[in-house]
């Protein structure tokens, strides 16, 4: 960025800087940046001298901070917003009032307890004489509307209907659009005034009424009939005037309300002379076309032909040179608009209906069920289906066996069409869809035995996707199929359609036509089949159905048994998980009842809480897995990896993957970090191939027992001379595996929290009672050193430090130390003292200290110096 | 109905984000999941694709979720992308992206990324002009230009009378072109300048 301030923009200098700063960091560092950036204004928001300019820089700093994190880093605004409303509130400027506003649509949850406050600023705007004033409290209303607003505006608003300025009367009635929504009542006394918006001479304003007199129409404060007079007299006054194409935007919304209810002969009259209007005009008008088209698909046949008829004019004819435009988006207009028409119409197999479009372009419209562009494709195959089903049918006939050809753009995958196909063929029919995708995906699997089969992402992300989109017909009539294929002995269910059931099993038991127990008996049975990692995926389904079943069958038991005795680490403990849960019911249901939702990502991650919890309290509980190996990350183990070349995925892909949790090293251990994949910022990193620094290895043992390192390991050479660390007492100590775990970038968001989290939940609560309590003897300043090495030099000191990570509250972004002689008496403030690290881009940080011992406090600022 | 307005970069950094639904997971997430469905895209395709994977993220009130399409349109460094549902016109939203780009160049005079990571509050004030709670308000590029610089006008007299002494506007809307001489090149450049995160 190399833009200097004077012509950046910028609001002021340190808005540029954090704007620089931001644009030339790692996205980890970003991310610390900006988080620290939120703490430093909250301090400043808190300052009594507070100018509104100031206030107004620190809300939009804020919003920018918030919108440019990270993915998985949360920033809660929330503190600002008595702030914004008082900028909404007492702004001098219109400008300053806007960010009062803005922040508070984009920050305030719609029943916060301050939308009251906002509220009666809104009220006071309304009010004002001033047209930005109240064209800025109705955008807030219609923003964020609510009932409680509508006795204290309603008449207000209603006056504001006819108010002189077109701004103020559009965002009036869209105003009452939105509070209609939560009361329809309120609608009743501006029925009149509506049918005069719809006449204003203002093309907005009448715009802005369309949308209201449908919600009029909805209400049954306006007869239908009535409204379609309205629509017909606006439709031909506004042809009347044959706009420019590029400003067709009222036309297409007038003819999509005219669609909504019905056009009549003489509305598709005048929709026929703007298709032959418009048809030759260019891209412009795609808009415009494609609406008019939408409104001869809401049409009765014979009442387009009797149009046809009187007009002289082939609707298809007029757009058929759409189809050798060299634009994606022409050929959308086009293979809709084919759809829009009944195909007597135009394809020539009715007679007195000679076809339309000659054998070249009949040709060129076959091809483009090759086309690279899947909507595209998808348009085809419906049109098609409509002119001829068995074209279709004959098509995926051909695809089922392979023998599609390879277009021209590369979409040589053969499994998406399958399904693309399907969809159209198989329509509102979930059934038909669940036994043909079963078809679809043995073709597509091949003939190896079960386990050596890959596991198709592709498929079991679209299946997931299209039955979480389905109607609740489509998607009870697919499950029914699909469930009753894991009883039937006789149905060979394949690795993709197992994992696809894993996941529709959590989430849709429900809807299950077989009793939960068949169910489990049915996956037991299929069990030993598989590769490692559907059979973890079916064990976790299986735990989760044997929750809806009074009691675990023994053959199923016994199955996973049978499983733990040939299994590797990771599927071992995943059994005992299932055979210690299964019979521990109410644990079980806690672990359900933990879940945000019912998906299968949601219950793994619940029973990896479960477990850590389990793990950590060993003395209050009895230890449940005893031969569990250490807890680790839910990562793929490689051994399962290479015996399959999807598992690692097949858990969370379809949902959403884990995103890598900022870490201390990622900020300062350049080693290794490691480099974009396929293009995308986000980088995601294996933990087994990560280089562990000695600077990773010391902050770990902050807050983890390195006694419990084996002697003869080789990194604790490397650690020599340890500092003395203080672990709070009653952790048990933990394996060293989870040195390397503390650190992973696989833990999710949310994840289960690890060990080392919960250590430090602990040593926060720690951290801000200590500096809380050392008010006097604050001190700070820069070090020319990174966090890492100031770490270190406080470390020398031989004093017993507890350190909080930087993305652990309080003061995000920070690293936080205590250093104490005695870390169980919290009263005496000798020999305490609080320190705060705050790392900046050049290697150097900023520190902040409170010790109100004057010996320790001169010897860790010389340390710091 | 409009249910988000965004505008990342292609590197999938965000430089606008404007929610009309409820979302049920963080902007963040949703503009990188739009943003693999996106940036992924040859050139040679529609400027729209369903996507009804989005259904997790925006979950709109009136139960239009299945039918989520994201209409986009790519601008130098720039994605200009909107999430509708079915009751929307997808080629009548990639006008309406036009108009919204037209009247951020016309507001920031050669419009690019940069102006939108100094003045995201006055894009914000532009979309606003365009679109309100997820309603088409004004699609008129004159009325939109119109409409914001009188706001900047505003401004700027309000700074002018707040600094009595100061010898310019301090408006952020047009006020780069207030004595500045900017050369095209740099103009250019700074299209490209930016993203490198």
């Amino acid at each position: 960025m190399d833009v200097p301030f004077s012509s950046s923009g910028a609001m002021s200098r340190a808005h540029y800087a954090l704007v620089r700063k931001i644009e030339t960091a790692t996205p980890q560092a970003a991310d610390q940046i900006l988080l620290a950036e939120v703490h430093s204004i909250r301090n400043q928001l808190t300052r009594s001298t507070l100018t509104l300019k100031q206030c107004k820089e620190c809300l939009i700093l804020l919003l920018y901070c918030s919108m440019a994190v990270n993915a998985g880093v949360h920033v809660d605004l929330e503190f600002a917003l008595p702030h914004a409303i008082n900028l909404a509130e007492a702004g001098q400027t219109i400008q300053d009032k806007r960010t009062g506003y803005l922040f508070c649509a984009e920050v305030m949850p719609a029943e916060h307890e301050l939308q009251l406050m906002l509220v009666n600023s809104i009220r006071k705007d309304l009010e004002s004489p001033s047209v930005s004033r109240i064209c800025l409290a109705l955008d807030t209303l219609i923003q964020s509307p609510s009932k409680d607003v509508i006795p204290a505006m309603q008449s207000r608003l209603h006056d504001l209907l006819s108010y002189n300025s077109s701004d103020v009367k559009r965002r009036a009635v869209l105003a009452f659009h939105k509070l209609s929504e939560l009361d329809s009542d309120i609608l009743a006394d501006i029925v009149n005034k509506t049918r005069k918006r719809l006449h204003d001479s203002d093309e907005v304003v009448v715009s802005a009424a369309l949308t209201l007199a449908r919600s009029l129409v909805n209400a049954r404060y306006l007869a239908t009939d009535k409204y379609h007079d309205i629509l017909s007299e606006l439709l031909r006054s506004l042809w009347s005037r044959r706009p420019s194409p590029s400003n067709t935007l009222l036309l297409a919304k007038i003819v999509q309300a005219i669609t909504q209810i019905k056009p009549s002969s003489d509305d598709l009259q005048v929709v026929a002379e703007m298709i032959h209007h418009y048809s030759r005009a260019g891209s412009a008008a795609y808009a415009i076309i494609y609406q008019c088209f939408r409104a001869l698909a809401a049409s009765a046949t014979d009442v387009l032909s009797d149009v046809q008829t009187k007009t002289g004019m082939s609707f298809i004819k007029e757009i058929r040179h759409l189809l050798t435009v060299n634009d994606a988006n022409a050929l959308y207009v086009f293979i809709c608009s084919l759809s829009s028409v009944d195909p007597k119409l135009w394809a020539g197999t009715s007679p007195g209906y000679p076809a339309v479009l000659e054998e070249w372009e009949v040709e060129r419209v076959m091809k483009l069920l090759e086309y690279e562009d899947r909507l595209i494709r998808k348009q085809t195959l419906r049109t098609l289906w409509i002119v001829d089903q068995s074209i279709v049918q004959g098509y995926y006939a051909r695809a089922l066996q392979g023998d599609l050809p390879v277009s021209a753009h590369g979409t040589d995958d053969n499994l998406p069409r399958l399904l693309e196909i399907l969809d159209i063929m198989c329509g509102d029919d979930g059934e038909a869809y669940a036994h043909q995708l079963k078809n679809a995906l043995k073709v597509a699997e091949g003939d190896s035995p079960l386990n050596r089969r890959m596991v198709l992402q592709e498929a079991v992300e679209e299946m997931l996707t299209r039955i979480h989109a389905a109607d609740s017909t489509w998607r009870s009539g697919c499950i029914g199929v699909l469930f009753t294929s894991v009883i039937d002995k006789d149905s060979e269910v394949g690795p993709t359609l197992m994992v696809i059931l894993t996941a529709l099993c959590c989430e849709y038991l429900e809807l299950s036509p077989i009793s939960p127990i068949e169910l489990l008996r049915g996956l037991a049975g299929r069990l030993s089949s598989y590769s490692a990692s559907v059979q973890d995926a079916t064990l976790v389904t299986m735990l989760r159905v044997s929750a809806a079943t009074d009691e675990v069958p023994q053959e199923v038991t016994q199955s996973v048994k049978e499983l733990h005795e040939g299994s590797g680490r990771h599927l071992r403990r995943r059994c005992n998980q299932f055979i210690t849960l299964s019979e521990s019911r109410d644990a079980l249901k806690r672990v359900i009842s933990s879940t945000h939702s019912s998906s299968l990502p949601e219950f793994v991650m619940a029973l990896e809480k479960y477990e850590a919890e389990q793990q950590r309290a060993p003395s209050r509980s009895p230890v449940l897995l005893p031969s569990s190996p250490p807890l680790k990350p839910h990562t793929p183990e490689p051994s399962s990896s290479r015996t399959s070349p999807v598992p690692g995925k097949l858990r969370y892909a379809a949902y959403e993957p884990p995103r890598p949790t900022q870490r201390l090293r990622r900020m300062s251990s350049g080693s290794s970090r490691h480099s974009d994949d396929g293009g995308s910022r986000r980088s995601f990193q294996d933990p087994m191939s990560m280089t562990v620094t000695p600077g990773d290895l010391t902050i770990a043992a902050q807050t983890s027992d390195l006694s419990s390192i084996p002697t003869s390991s080789p990194r604790q050479t490397g650690l020599s001379p340890l500092p003395i660390v203080q672990i709070l007492d009653e952790e048990p100590p933990m394996p060293a595996a989870d040195l390397i775990a503390l650190d992973s970038p696989f833990m999710s968001e949310p994840a289960a929290p690890s060990i080392a989290s919960t250590l430090s939940s602990i040593v926060e609560q720690d951290f801000e009672t200590t500096w809380n309590a050392l008010e006097s003897g604050a001190a700070r300043g820069w070090c020319e050193s990174s966090m890492d090495a100031v770490l270190r030099k406080l470390q020398g000191l031989q004093r017993m430090l507890r350190v909080t990570e930087r993305d652990r509250p309080p003061f995000e972004g920070d690293l936080k130390i205590v250093i104490c002689t005695d870390p169980a008496d919290h009263t005496s403030k000798t020999g305490v003292a609080a320190i705060r690290l705050k790392e900046s881009d050049d290697d150097s940080c900023l520190w902040w200290m409170r010790c109100e011992d004057e010996a320790l406090r001169n010897i860790i600022k010389a340390t710091l110096r | 109905m409009i249910h988000a307005v965004l505008i990342f970069n292609t590197s999938g950094v965000a430089r606008l984000t404007k929610f009309y639904s409820p979302i049920q997971q963080s902007a963040q997430t949703l503009v990188e999941k739009i943003y693999v469905l996106v940036s992924g895209r040859p050139a040679g395709l529609c400027n729209f694709l369903d996507a009804p994977e989005l259904e997790a993220f925006l979950k709109p009130k009136d139960g239009d979720g299945e039918k989520l399409r994201v209409v986009y349109r790519s601008y130098a460094t720039l994605y200009f992308v909107f999430v509708v549902d079915s009751a929307e016109s997808e080629l009548g939203i990639l006008d309406l992206i036009q108009v919204f780009v037209e009247s951020l160049d016309n507001a920031f005079e050669n419009v690019c990324e940069l102006d939108l990571v100094f003045h995201f509050d006055e894009a914000h004030h532009i979309l606003a002009e365009i679109i309100q709670g997820g309603l088409v308000l004004e699609t008129n590029v004159t009325e939109i230009d119109r409409a914001v610089q009188e706001a900047a006008k505003a401004r700027k007299e309000s700074f002018a009378s707040a600094n009595p002494l100061s010898l310019g506007g301090g408006g952020a809307v047009g006020s780069r072109s207030a004595g500045l001489q900017t050369p095209l090149g740099w103009l250019a450049g700074r299209l490209t300048g930016v993203g490198a995160r």
